[in-house]
């Protein structure tokens, strides 16, 4: 039996029984309490067709989503690091500065202009200075 | 007797109403219907009220009948 004639069906059934009841008690405040049930009628009424549409979607598959979303891959982890700066002498930078070296003045295309020469670090092999 | 019904009238009742509601309330929640599901447990509490008004009602008449035994 679908929905729609299961839902049918039951409500019939219990509607049918509180008439019993109420035909049976003296006791008013007895009435008074299938009564208040009998307010649903017209909602139950009403939304009576929405038991022919199909079942709406579980809720278990948003959780799943929600897990996936806070596992975080290797790479994920990676990305998030902010990216170490270029080194000087592998001109990464983008713009250009003039930098006084001595008594000459160089322009050093590429070269921020926060750059001090007495900031150079020794360079980093590369086998050393890849982070994982 | 409680009333014009028998204890045992009351009582399957009770069960059909309960049975019926349950029923109700699995297709609404599937339908997330909250106010149907509201309604099947209106119904349910019904049924309760009608089982405990039937063990008060015996209670009760066991309590009368010692009274008038002694």
């Amino acid at each position: 039996m679908d929905d729609y004639n299961r839902y049918v069906t039951a409500v019939n059934k219990i509607y049918d029984y509180l008439e019993k009841m109420k035909a049976g008690w003296n006791n008013m405040d007895n009435k008074n309490y299938i009564d208040n049930i009998d307010d649903y009628k017209s909602i139950v009424t009403s939304r009576a067709e929405e038991f022919k549409l199909p079942r709406t979607v579980q809720v278990e598959k948003t959780e799943n989503l929600e897990e996936e979303v806070e596992e975080e891959t290797p790479e994920d982890q990676h990305r998030q690091q902010p990216p170490p700066p270029p080194m000087p002498s592998q001109g990464g930078y983008a713009g250009g500065t003039t930098v006084s070296v001595g008594n000459r003045n160089l322009d050093v295309p590429g070269l921020p202009a926060s750059f001090v020469p007495s900031d150079i670090q020794p360079r980093v092999p590369v086998s050393e200075g890849l982070v994982e | 007797m409680i009333d014009r019904l028998t204890y045992e009238q009351v009582l399957n009742v009770a069960k059909a109403l309960r049975t019926e509601a349950e029923a109700v309330e699995e297709v609404a929640k599937a339908r997330e219907i909250q106010e149907i599901v509201d309604f099947a447990a209106s119904v349910e509490s019904y049924a309760k009220f009608l089982e405990n008004t039937v063990e008060l009602n015996k209670d009760a008449d066991k309590a009368l009948e010692d009274l008038t035994g002694k």
